[in-house]
């Protein structure tokens, strides 16, 4: 066993991202009401449409509910108290890179995100999000010679307001629940992607999102596009300072997959967790949701979930088309008392639509971790297909795992499996492994990557191994 | 007031009431703050009760259930005691095998209310429709299997609903207690007896508490039709290595829920719940099935198997939860459903909530058709399609109904649900056997 001093050690290790940029913010003061998002949107020079759309979004908000449906806990959350944007002050047009403050491209540094070009090779196209703000796209050049739009949603509004007023909201509408009829109304800035007819997007393209000024929530949307034909690969990415009051993340993601087009969605979320007594931590609320509009169009979501004090979030996909495939991997942490309740929805509306969902939870200290998927069948998906396999891992005896699988169908033809299990780390593996000579925290390390790792398999490289380092990060302290 | 509330009396507590007025009155009481539960609860999603509740049901006239309704579940080699009306009728029943004390619930209440404090109303909390059995029901049963005694003969309850020209409601309450140590069957059947018009409620009440090292088989069959539902709640308790076995088959009905509670209060106990269900027509069958380990070293094994056909609703909701400190739990959760038309809806949520880390949990659901090459075989062997499909649909569910220990119950069982398939009849000589 570890000596316990040792243990004290790794619980004393802080979240590595936590740090707080010292830049001067233009930040509004916290409230919310019309004028706020009236504000919101003179600021960001939206046309008159969105403006309504946003006004419609908050009338019906005032007029909705905060689920409590979701196995987590924490106390009201004051929606006056919150301010709802916040941007790095910084000269308003920018040319080239150079222009970016060199503070933020430090903080963006530190964090490792390739945003500099001389980290071209990395070859990643990076739009980063600085609290309320997108601050610089990458590889623009490149990406526009394949025809690839890929900007801030902010700037797709003013320049590409047809594809935008076309698409924005038509996956998850205004009205869909609490947190994205909030988002519609505040959202301050996103990712936009459209990837035109039969291309293959010639390099993965990426947004870094990071809270960092306090009292601040973050609302972004991020809506893509993927034509007949295309192919796009997005990763998401998220880290937030550490402190010791809750902030609030509610975002939107839409995507769009048209007849034989396909998307991946690979999210590494690390936002700060809060500390070991649950002080603290981002509540994250986000709604995610995919249409497979098109024959044969695909859309896979990838989401390692170590982050978040909260995380409520269920990345979902409607299978219009025919022979629509949706995918769903998922690896979630909760360690000290972090609390997440994620899953998916698959729903199989065409006729022969396929779904697979693959989800590994993990929870240790008091963290508690539910699983919550729907699978929907509807009367005319026929021959449609899925198959679920959710398991659990606990860590110790003071951490919960839930698994709520709904199952609805009303095709006969239809063929609906659903696996799940719950278990601990087997003392024999354990033995196992520590009779080679591994540390109990590194037995432990191997056993859930291991457990992971079908899930890891689907990240894209620079990703897993990303992702590999936080999961390792996020238990140590776990064990003993 | 009209509907189903306005049949609870208000919750004006009674002077120097017992432990019993205490409960009847809280249930009351709950129900007129709360009143019945609608969609928005997740317990009932998917099943509304709305006319339910919006009807008002008048209280079945207490007569001796129709000869006929008990006459065509045959000779099962059962002992045998029949409940109409919300009361038992037991002058006919002779007298209860060795080791068994049946009484009617009234009468023991009567005798005696402080042997029962404690064991009524502890196994099912007066909650949605068990409030509003605690509030109305009048008589039972109480079933005593005395501690040590091997009852060889199954101990069955026939419930008999007698739907009339208006609608009827019957609030019927059965305890049974197997004392430590002491083995037996016992069977609930409901049936309705034929004629009327009119829907027929059973809001049913059973409550079982398993003595340390009793071993309890429970058979429960409804044979619904389109005029009876069934509101029923049953609980049940175990203590130290105790067995409990429940076989529960619900085939059809306008609306049949059941909402199984399995307690664990002792170490080491098991509980293995099966069931199976068949809904066709305009049925809706819906089985809730909750099981909390709260004592460590059990086991519970749920397994559970659909056949929907027709416009057929079946619902299955199982939660499964492992308390803190109840170390070395093992659960498992199993729903496989067959989709036999067009039209059939199959809602599954097996669940489980686990908050302590040794233990073993899994669980399964499937929805699927009858499979195509199996299918083939069958008819290259020049077996019609129609019976091919009731061949494979009948061996689905039989491995359930192959579970009970009692073979005479096995072979009505089988002819219960053979009787509603295609071609079932044609079956029956060589299959049911």
């Amino acid at each position: 066993m570890t000596a316990p001093q040792d243990i004290e050690g790794i619980l004393a290790k802080r979240y590595d991202a936590g740090f707080v940029t010292d830049i001067e913010q233009d930040t509004a003061p916290p409230g919310l009401d019309e004028g706020t998002i009236r504000m919101i949107s003179g600021k960001k020079e939206e046309p008159s449409w969105l403006l309504d759309w946003r006004l419609e979004a908050f009338a019906r908000w005032r007029r909705m509910r905060e689920p409590r449906w979701a196995k987590v806990e924490y106390p009201a959350i004051d929606y006056q108290a919150i301010s709802y944007y916040s941007a790095p002050k910084q000269k308003p047009k920018l040319e080239s890179l150079d222009e970016v403050d060199p503070k933020l491209l430090e903080t963006y540094a530190k964090l490792g995100i390739p945003l500099h070009e001389q980290k071209l090779l990395a070859g990643v196209a990076v739009d980063a999000v600085f609290d309320s703000v997108s601050v610089a796209t990458t590889f623009k050049a490149k990406l526009g010679e394949a025809g690839v739009i890929f900007c801030s949603i902010s700037e797709a509004v003013r320049e590409h307001p047809e594809l935008v007023r076309r698409y924005l909201g038509s996956v998850v509408p205004t009205t869909d629940n609490f947190f994205a009829a909030l988002n519609s109304a505040v959202f301050t800035d996103g990712s936009f992607v459209y990837v035109p007819k039969g291309v293959r997007c010639p390099m993965e393209l990426s947004t870094y999102f990071r809270i960092n000024a306090s009292n601040t929530g973050q609302f972004e949307r991020t809506l893509i596009v993927a034509d007949e034909g295309s192919y796009v690969s997005y990763l998401e990415g998220c880290t937030a300072p550490m402190r010791d009051e809750n902030q609030l993340h509610a975002a939107v993601v839409e995507l769009v997959a048209l007849a034989d087009a396909e998307i991946k969605y690979s999210t590494v979320q690390n936002w700060y967790p809060g500390d070991e007594n649950g002080v603290g931590g981002i509540y994250n609320f986000v709604t995610k949701r995919g249409r497979c509009a098109g024959a044969r169009s695909k859309i896979a979501w990838t989401q390692v979930e170590t982050g978040s004090a909260i995380t409520w979030k269920y990345p979902s996909c409607i299978l219009e088309g025919e022979g629509s495939v949706g995918e769903f991997y998922s690896v979630a942490l909760s360690n000290h008392y972090q609390q997440a309740d994620t899953g998916t929805k698959m729903i199989h509306v065409g006729p022969n639509t396929r779904s697979t969902i693959v989800s590994k939870g993990i929870s240790a200290g008091h963290g508690q971790q539910t699983y919550r998927g729907g699978v929907t069948i509807a009367r005319g998906a026929t021959g449609a297909r899925n198959h679920t396999q959710c398991d659990s891992l606990l860590i110790g005896n003071s951490c919960g795992a839930h698994t709520i699988p709904y199952v609805d169908v009303q095709n006969r033809t239809a063929q609906v499996e659903h696996e799940a299990t719950t278990s601990r780390i087997g003392e024999d593996q354990l033995f196992y492994c520590r009779a080679r000579g591994l540390s109990e925290e590194d037995a432990v390390g191997l056993i859930v990557n291991g457990f992971c790792k079908e899930v890891l398999n689907e990240l894209p490289m620079e990703f897993a191994v990303e992702a590999q380092k936080l999961l390792g990060i996020s238990l140590e302290g776990a064990v003993g | 007031m009209s509907g189903l509330i306005s049949q609870v009396p208000d919750p004006a507590p009674s002077a120097g009431a017992g432990w019993l007025a205490t409960l009847r009155h809280e249930a009351a009481a709950y129900l007129h703050a709360r009143g019945f539960p609608g969609k928005k609860h997740e317990a009932w999603r998917f099943t509304s009760v709305r006319e339910i509740v919006e009807t008002t049901f008048a209280p079945e006239p207490a007569e001796r259930a129709a000869p006929a309704a008990l006459d065509a579940l045959g000779d099962d080699g059962t002992w045998r005691v029949a409940i109409a009306a919300g009361r038992p009728w037991l002058d006919g029943a002779g007298a209860a095998p060795d080791g068994v004390t049946v009484e009617s619930l009234a009468d023991a209440l009567a005798r005696d209310p402080a042997a029962l404090e404690g064991q009524l109303g502890a196994g099912v909390a007066a909650q949605d429709f068990a409030a509003l059995n605690a509030a109305l029901f009048t008589d039972g049963l109480v079933v005593r299997i005395r501690a040590g005694a091997d009852v060889t003969t199954p101990l069955h309850v026939v419930h008999v609903a007698t739907p009339g020209e208006a609608p009827r409601a019957a609030y019927p309450r059965v305890l049974v207690l197997a004392e430590p140590g002491s083995r037996a069957c016992v069977v609930e059947s409901f049936v309705a007896a034929p004629g009327g018009s009119a829907r027929h409620l059973t809001n049913v009440v059973t409550e079982v508490a398993v003595g340390a090292n009793a071993h309890l088989e429970h058979v429960r069959v409804t044979e619904g039709t389109d005029r009876t539902v069934q509101l029923a709640s049953l609980g049940v308790r175990l203590a130290r290595d105790a067995r409990y076995a429940s076989r529960v088959v619900t085939l059809g009905g306008a609306l049949s829920r059941l909402d199984l509670f399995v307690r664990f209060e002792g170490a080491g106990a098991e509980a293995l719940l099966d069931g199976v269900y068949h809904v066709d027509g305009q049925d809706h069958v819906d089985h809730h099935v909750r099981v909390d380990h709260v004592a460590g070293h059990g086991t519970s094994r749920t397994r559970y198997r659909g056949l929907a056909d027709g416009r057929g609703h079946a619902v299955f909701d199982a939660i499964g939860v492992v308390h803190r400190g109840a170390a070395g739990s093992a659960v498992h959760q199993e729903n496989r459903n067959l989709l036999l038309s067009d039209a059939a809806t199959v809602h599954t949520k097996p669940h489980l909530e686990i908050d302590e880390d040794d233990v073993a949990a899994s669980h399964g659901a499937t929805v699927g058709a009858l499979d195509e090459a199996q299918l083939f075989y069958l008819r290259a062997r020049a077996v019609p399609l129609s019976e091919a499909r009731s061949i494979l649909t009948f061996a689905f569910a039989r491995a359930v109904l192959d579970g009970i220990g009692h073979a005479p119950l096995v072979a009505r069982t089988s002819e219960a649900l053979l009787s509603r398939l295609p071609e079932g009849a044609a079956l029956r000589g060589g299959l049911s056997a």
